[in-house]
């Protein structure tokens, strides 16, 4: 499997797409902190904890933070690595070359996600910490150890959120024979999950629990709710909810109508360890999708017959 | 005119008695001469007027002359008694009345007459001289009585609804006095003032408070209001002050005593480096984070343009500032601070800034406080906090080292 691993990881780097998916991190890591310090720069918060993550969080100008903009596009990088892994060793004829070696099958399959989770690891991690470089430069004090901790988690999360769109990529390759309709369906997915759950999501709760502008704040609650929840099938929504906890140390996973009506909740920071049992059903949800994903992929050509052609 | 003003404490002089019945007019000529008050007193500078009557007891018209006799110089006549008077020399009575004729009698004594007694003889006749009668008159002339003595003096009346005014040094104090005129003559009064040394002041008339003068008429039993206003220089020592309002007119002069109570002044201003000398730190100055950052900040009392009088006390330092940040004062507390007149007036407070070790590079405004026991001032103090240097070199090496690495895994693997 190891020999697997980093043949496939080799393969990755070597690969034109890497050298887009590297211009791709030095831009928006760079823009994003620019962004960023600027805002702060105009508006120095007066508390000056938990700086570094505003540096994730903050979007100036209309433009969207780092976090947006990795929950919208983060699916695409996941799935560019994922979407032709096994297919194009079949329509290459090289698959049955590979598999005559003394090797595994599932150590084939596994090491090729593992390479391309390895890649992107190395991606976020760089952005990550080019973010932090450029915070640095710009703020001139270096973060705190809540601050690298609630980061680390945040990568931690990141790579289950990558991995999640890399396996759906991988399990797309297994699928579809055509590297074609592999790529296309993942990006049905990722339009799917980006764009069109959270419309059919507001209709869904539209429908649910009808609202007027004059409703009491319970109906709007009860909207919200159901609204979120059609959103939690989403991996994207789920991904945005739980790096907000570990992200926003103050945030506690609560409806705008509740903060609303329910003022005497205190809007202190956090600890890590609450923050993340706040968004802890959303982080095991994303792991187990991640997981399923893999595993029907990993079933599936498990059991498939391989011939040459 | 009434008839006679003094009191009547002397007994009747002697009458002539006319031995003719009341109605037995028809035999005999014949005519009464006489007054209800033979004894008079006045006072000095007055004038006698006394009611003599006449009555016709005879069948006939009788003319009466009218003759006086009495002390030198005694200004004494007779007149009559209707409005208005005229003298006369001697009266035309007819028979049968029955009110007697009134005319009266009148004697102003010279100027410096002695007080004492002094006997007039009245005496009335027929022109043929056939009835003569005549009435001993004895006026009493009193010295000045020290009731009447006054009343030609008050020739003024001064008044002032507020005779004590408190102010700042430097500003007016402005009284306003009431000039009565009590005489029956329209006055021409001299306005002047005494007040301390250096103090200016000046009179303007009521309704027109640029008009400065130093005289007024005021009209006969006339009042006229005045504004007499007065004003300390900027460096007296405060405290009360009399001040004095004279009004003369001719030779008679009428004082009043006022009282200015003269307040300190304070005008206390805070003035950066380069306000003072021109050079050096504005009010917005620039930081490092973590790094001490001393800014000289001058206070002042007024200023030789806006002179103050009173120096502030025990000034104290506080400054408003954003959260982590510390602001210390050397010294921090100044005893007093003396009315600035030169720049080597000015006090001179060393502020010492820190910003946080983590304070976001921006703007940072910060304000500082100096609170006297007499006046407060306070200013805003714009301090833009750069990142330091130190922990960017850091941030640029981070940077670098993970462009290379990626490179370098890029490089390394991408060769098979």
């Amino acid at each position: 499997m190891r020999v697997v691993f980093w043949k496939e990881l080799a393969d990755y780097f070597g690969s034109k797409r890497f050298i887009i998916l590297f211009f791709l991190i030095l831009i928006v890591a760079g823009t994003s902190v620019y962004l960023a310090c600027q805002s702060l720069r105009e508006s120095p918060p007066q508390d000056s904890s938990y700086v570094y993550l505003r540096l994730f969080t903050q979007g100036s100008g209309g433009l969207p933070s780092f976090l947006s903009f990795l929950a919208f596009f983060g699916p695409l990088i996941g799935v560019l690595l994922g979407f032709d892994a096994v297919n194009s060793e079949f329509s290459r004829g090289t698959a049955s070359r590979v598999l005559a070696q003394p090797i595994y099958r599932d150590s084939w399959i596994n090491g090729k996600f593992l390479a391309g989770l390895a890649t992107l690891a190395l991606g976020l991690a760089g952005i990550i910490l080019i973010i932090l470089g450029l915070g640095l430069y710009a703020l001139g004090f270096p973060p705190d150890g809540g601050e690298l901790s609630r980061m680390f988690v945040f990568f931690l999360i990141g790579l289950v959120y990558l991995g999640f769109w890399l396996a759906l990529g991988v399990l797309f390759s297994v699928v579809f024979r055509q590297a074609a309709s592999s790529a296309l369906a993942s990006i049905a997915v990722w339009l799917f999950f980006t764009l069109f759950l959270y419309m059919v999501a507001g209709l869904i709760a539209d429908q649910v629990a009808p609202v007027s502008p004059n409703s009491p704040a319970q109906v709007w609650a009860h909207h919200e709710e159901v609204r979120d929840m059609v959103l939690r099938f989403s991996p994207v929504a789920l991904f945005e909810e739980a790096t907000s906890a570990v992200l926003i140390p103050s945030y506690r996973g609560l409806g705008i109508t509740t903060l609303l009506t329910r003022q005497d909740i205190p809007t202190n920071p956090l600890p890590l360890g609450q923050s993340l049992l706040i968004v802890w059903p959303q982080l095991v949800s994303l792991i187990a999708l991640s997981s399923i994903c893999f595993g029907i992929s990993y079933v599936i050509f498990m059991r498939r017959e391989i011939r040459s052609l | 005119m009434g008839k006679g003003r003094g009191f009547l404490l002397v007994a009747l002089a002697t009458l002539i008695f006319v031995s003719v019945p009341l109605f037995g007019q028809g035999t005999q000529r014949g005519f009464e001469f006489y007054t209800q008050y033979p004894a008079l007193v006045i006072s000095e500078g007055r004038e006698v007027s006394l009611d003599v009557k006449l009555q016709n007891t005879g069948p006939i018209p009788e003319d009466v002359v009218l003759s006086v006799s009495g002390p030198e110089g005694w200004d004494a006549r007779f007149e009559t008694s209707s409005y208005p008077t005229l003298q006369i020399k001697s009266v035309h009575l007819l028979p049968g009345q029955e009110e007697p004729l009134t005319v009266r009698f009148k004697a102003k004594p010279p100027e410096g007459t002695p007080g004492g007694d002094y006997a007039f003889t009245l005496s009335a006749a027929t022109e043929d001289g056939a009835i003569q009668h005549s009435i001993q008159v004895t006026v009493t002339l009193q010295a000045k009585a020290p009731q009447e003595e006054e009343q030609p003096e008050e020739v003024l009346q001064l008044l002032v609804d507020y005779p004590s005014l408190e102010n700042a040094a430097g500003k007016d104090f402005t009284f306003t006095i009431q000039i009565k005129n009590q005489t029956d003559k329209d006055q021409m009064v001299e306005l002047s003032g005494q007040v301390p040394l250096g103090w200016r002041a000046y009179f303007t008339p009521r309704w027109q408070q640029d008009t400065r003068i130093t005289s007024i008429k005021v009209d006969a039993h006339g009042t006229e209001n005045i504004r007499f206003v007065v004003t300390p220089p900027y460096m007296v020592e405060k405290g009360e002050y009399p001040v004095k309002f004279l009004a003369k007119a001719g030779e008679y002069q009428a004082t009043l005593d006022l009282k200015a109570v003269v307040t300190g002044t304070y005008d206390l201003g805070l003035l950066s480096e380069a306000e003072v000398t021109g050079a050096g730190d504005t009010w917005n100055i620039k930081a490092v984070e973590g790094k001490e950052r001393h800014f000289t900040l001058y206070l002042h009392n007024g200023l030789p343009s806006n002179p103050t009088s009173a120096p502030v006390t025990n000034i104290k330092f506080y400054a408003t500032k954003p959260e982590g940040w510390e602001v210390k004062f050397e010294p921090d507390t100044v005893e007093s601070l003396p009315p600035t007149m030169s720049p080597n007036d000015l006090g001179k407070v060393d502020v010492i800034i820190t910003p946080p070790d983590r304070a976001i590079p921006g703007d940072y405004q910060i304000t500082i406080t100096a609170s006297g026991q007499e006046a407060h001032a306070s200013s805003q103090l714009r301090v833009t906090v750069g990142a330091s240097m130190g922990w960017g070199w850091v941030g640029v090496g981070v940077v670098v080292v993970v462009v290379a690495a990626l490179t370098g895994v890029f490089v390394r693997l991408g060769r098979r």
